[in-house]
């Protein structure tokens, strides 16, 4: 064992000067869109001109005008202040999902390396078994079960994406533990959590990255897809998913803007972020992390 | 009696970052009918790409000057069409690596009747029974297995005979093998020379044998090329080579193997590192690291000077020929 | 190979037991009790309720209450509507032919058009194949819900050309009322198969055995199918697959965009209503055709690559 393969390899790539580098133009370009839009749903308050749920019946379906900038709704409301909030609930749902999916993953992919044996094939069978049901079913069931709602959806989600995170990090967990720096710490008489924590979560934390950003765009998409279904956000609250849903009856009758908008920043928003994510992992897009 | 193959004056740059980078820096040379020629010379040095120009199977974007004739025709020029014919029937390669040369989703029998059938216009039946044929002429017992198998079911030695067997086929007229025993294991590699030669002499073929194996380029081939940095530096016989080289790469060449007689306590090496041809400045490309090497060797361009029967591409090769007859030992390289 | 679908087939049953019994369970601890979503807020008498929880076995203890209905199960008796008082297992069967439908309709346009997109976009290149990497991008990030609103919208409402609503009926029917709902379901999927297609055939026209068939002569036609496309389709397989898999649950967000009667639809449905008896019965169903689609990918897979060994771990 050479002095150089006891040496821990702590980031193999690293994330932070060459960012610009990796992204390249178009990653620039993604990343840039998808820091406006959390901007705008964070800055929200400040720069929606109305309150996004409350509208006049006699204002509806106006066209864009000066006073409201991308028109009204079926009820009177303002689109561009509904959007704004709509971003809100939009990205903050898909980064809880993923970062519950993330936390869930990691956790299980350690528990599974660290404990190898039953533990692993146990994790393996749970893991098998979420495996048998379709994403979004999955999702839907939760629901079922817990009610309609943002947090219901939110949970639903981010327990259908665990097993593909956990199955992609356990393999690189497990490739990791082999390695001579990790054998050499465990011998040293180091317990196994901190193994874990200091030795292969820093080595991992790149494809966790990596995963969550990919995750991110499927992430808001289902969330949307569910709310549209009417099983997420509830109205009155402003999300894009639900109003591309309430706009499809306005659409029907010839007022196609509520839908068009809402579904445009979705395709954005999950454009910019497959982007980066594919940008980070160098990965084809379409893969699932 | 005309030459099978003639390379006239070959050079080959492929694009790169910040400019092309040349890899052949003026490679010339003939092949008789039934010669075997060996291109002997190490990882970079462009034996591999001089074949490969001859089958027009170079890397994409690599812009390549000179001309190859074979059999009179001006291989550089010919449409895709002529060119397709020509693969077909006049040239064959044997490559290093069996197993990445055989597509691992298709039989055996699909590999060796798509070269007749596809390739050549031969009836299915036809490629059919000439492919049993030539598996049983290989050395491979078990036919039908064999023809039945996929890549992955057989050992590389039997995949090499696989794509020997394809190779020679068409009884082409020149056959290009490039280090066709390497990736192989060693108790399996003589087999396949052993064969290979066999079936090369049996039909009469040319061959161009690349390998970085002087002792099996000498083993069997005719006449050996040694090439440094893109291009020839000495042309002569297996025998003429070991007994007096002229180059002084090819003295430190032979000295570098281990000798089978005589123990050595350290194995002599050739100092510094191999020159990538488009490193290659003016003067002679292995001055640098030539024990030898003269004020004079580092300017002007470094001819390959034709005597009788060889050639050799050094200035000082008249002065030397005496010393560099003997082998030298670690303290003339030092 | 036999021996391998007997013992997917018996895992594929051993999960659908596993599932039944987390989804019968899930359902149980769900918070809200069956009744007092029956009497619909309406204020019954404690006597009546007595009876509902007698009529529907509600006094009974959970295993015994599972065993009920997992017996049932097994004879075709998936229980009866909450809502509706309708036989679940005569409900599903009306409702299977539109879905069936949809999500053929949507797999034969993602084997079509991904597949063909791809290979032509990584043989030819050039602005083909910028125009599918573009295309693949877009398509991908537009959820099926928006593109069954903007399908709808520019198709149905602007040109007029297919209906809005419906599932249609005799073959002509369907195709034209399912043409704008398969395509918005079949869109995404479209798109991440034409880029790996298109990947994989770039990838595989590097491959030494391609060179090597070319320099033997045999005619870039013959090559490119044989040799090029044939190899290509292997990872192909499986996100193909994997996609069309995936239309069993996604075919539910279509269905509710187009009203169409499906079993996606009924699914959502019976999910806002709280409908438990449906939710169980039709997850089971989804459970199953996933599974069994899968395992038809497994074995194709084997099929096209002759590396593969069937029989190994059966997971």
């Amino acid at each position: 064992m050479s002095a150089e393969t006891l040496a821990q390899p702590v980031r193999r790539r690293p994330l932070g000067g060459d960012l610009v580098e990796r992204l390249g133009p178009l990653g620039v370009v993604a990343a840039v869109v998808a820091g406006l839009l959390a901007l705008a749903a964070l800055l929200a308050p400040l720069l929606a001109p109305y309150d996004p749920t409350v509208g006049s019946i006699v204002q509806r379906y106006q066209v864009p005008s000066a006073e409201h900038l991308l028109g009204t709704d079926q009820s009177g409301r303002d689109l561009l202040s509904r959007l704004l909030y709509g971003a809100r609930t939009s990205l903050a749902g898909a980064a809880v999902v993923v970062l519950l999916a993330g936390a869930g993953g990691t956790a299980l992919a350690l528990v599974a390396t660290w404990f190898g044996g039953r533990v692993d094939a146990f994790v393996g069978r749970v893991l098998d078994l979420l495996f048998a049901f379709p994403n979004l079913l999955l999702a839907i069931l939760v629901v079922a079960v817990f009610g309609t709602g943002l947090g219901q959806v939110t949970v639903a989600l981010a327990l259908a994406y665990v097993p593909y995170t956990a199955r992609v990090l356990r393999s690189v967990a497990l490739r990791e533990r082999r390695l001579a720096y990790v054998q050499s710490a465990e011998l040293q008489g180091l317990s196994g959590m901190a193994v874990s924590g200091r030795h292969l979560l820093p080595n991992i934390a790149p494809q966790i990255l990596t995963g969550a950003a990919i995750n991110f765009g499927y992430a808001m998409i289902d969330l949307a897809a569910l709310s549209f279904l009417g099983l997420g956000v509830q109205p009155p609250t402003a999300d894009w998913g639900l109003m591309v849903s309430q706009g499809k009856d306005s659409l029907l009758q010839g007022y196609p803007q509520q839908s068009l908008l809402a579904g445009t920043c979705i395709v954005v928003a999950v454009a910019a972020f497959s982007v980066i994510g594919e940008r980070l992992g160098g990965r084809r897009a379409g893969g699932r992390a | 009696m005309t030459d099978v193959l003639e390379l006239d004056d070959i050079r080959l740059a492929l694009p790169h970052r910040g400019g092309d980078r040349t890899l052949l820096r003026g490679v010339s040379l003939s092949v008789a009918p039934g010669e075997a020629l060996g291109l002997v010379g190490e990882s970079g040095s462009g034996k591999s790409m001089t074949l490969r120009t001859v089958l027009r199977t170079e890397p994409r974007g690599a812009r390549v000057t000179g001309r190859v004739t074979l059999d009179g025709q001006d291989v550089r020029r010919l449409g895709a069409s002529a060119l397709r014919r020509l693969r077909a029937d006049a040239l064959a390669m044997i490559s290093q690596n069996p197993r990445a040369a055989l597509n691992p989703v298709l039989r055996v029998s699909q590999f060796l009747v798509e070269g007749l059938c596809d390739a050549r216009g031969e009836s299915r039946e036809a490629a059919t029974r000439r492919a049993r044929d030539l598996l049983a002429q290989v050395g491979i017992t078990d036919v039908d297995r064999c023809m039945d198998s996929y890549p992955h079911q057989l050992s590389g030695g039997m995949l090499q005979r696989v794509v020997i067997a394809a190779a020679v086929a068409g009884s082409p007229r020149l056959l290009l093998a490039d280090e066709p025993t390497t990736a192989l294991d060693v108790t399996t590699q003589s087999e396949v020379m052993a064969i290979l030669d066999e079936q090369r002499r049996e039909r009469r073929m040319a061959m161009l044998f690349v390998t970085h194996d002087l002792e099996l380029a000498s083993a069997v081939c005719d006449r050996i090329a040694v090439l440094y940095a893109g291009e020839i530096v000495e042309i002569a016989t297996p025998d003429q080579l070991h007994s007096a080289p002229r180059h002084p790469y090819t003295r430190l060449l032979l000295d570098s193997r281990p000798s089978l007689t005589a123990k050595t306590p350290v194995l002599p090496v050739i100092p510094g590192r191999p020159v990538a041809a488009y490193e290659v400045g003016d003067g002679c490309a292995f001055a640098a690291r030539c024990p030898w090497s003269a004020p004079q060797c580092a300017d002007g361009e470094v001819t390959l000077a034709h005597h009788a029967d060889r050639a050799v591409r050094c200035r000082r090769s008249d002065d030397l020929a005496g010393e560099l007859a003997h082998a030298t030992g670690p303290e003339a390289t030092a | 190979m036999p021996g391998f679908v007997i013992r997917r087939l018996g895992a594929l049953a051993a999960t659908l037991l596993v599932s039944s019994f987390l989804v019968y369970g899930a359902v149980y601890v769900a918070p809200g009790t069956p009744e007092s979503f029956l009497v619909q807020g309406r204020t019954v008498s404690p006597e009546v309720l007595v009876s509902i929880r007698a009529q529907y076995g509600l006094d009974d203890p959970f295993l015994v209450r599972y065993w009920h209905w997992l017996s049932g199960v097994f004879t075709g008796d998936l229980g009866e509507s909450l809502t509706t008082r309708q036989d679940v297992a005569s409900l599903l069967a009306s409702r299977i032919p539109t879905t069936l439908w949809l999500t053929a309709y949507a797999a034969v346009l993602i084997v079509v058009f991904g597949i063909l997109a791809g290979v032509i976009a990584g043989l030819r290149g050039g602005a083909f194949d910028t125009a599918v990497l573009l295309g693949s991008s877009v398509g991908f990030a537009i959820p099926t819900f928006f593109a069954a609103v903007l399908l709808m919208s520019v198709f149905s409402v602007t040109l007029g050309w297919f209906p809005v609503f419906g599932a249609g009926s005799g073959f002509s029917g369907r195709i034209l009322h399912l043409t704008l709902p398969a395509v918005a379901l079949a869109l995404p999927a479209v798109a991440v198969v034409a880029r790996i297609t298109r990947t994989a055939v770039v990838e595989e026209r590097d491959a030494e055995h391609v060179s090597v068939a070319l320099a033997r002569g045999v005619p870039w036609r013959v090559v490119a199918r044989r040799h090029i496309v044939r190899n290509a389709m292997l990872p192909v397989t499986t996100i193909a697959g994997v996609n069309i898999a995936a239309l069993v649950a996604g075919a539910a967000v279509v269905e509710h965009a187009f009203t169409l009667d499906g079993v996606g639809a009924m699914l959502i449905n019976a999910v806002q209503q709280q409908d438990f008896a449906v939710v169980q019965a039709v997850a089971l169903v989804l459970v199953a055709v996933f599974g069994v689609v899968n395992l038809v990918i497994d074995v194709l897979y084997a099929v096209i690559d002759p590396r593969v060994q069937l029989g190994g771990e059966s997971a």
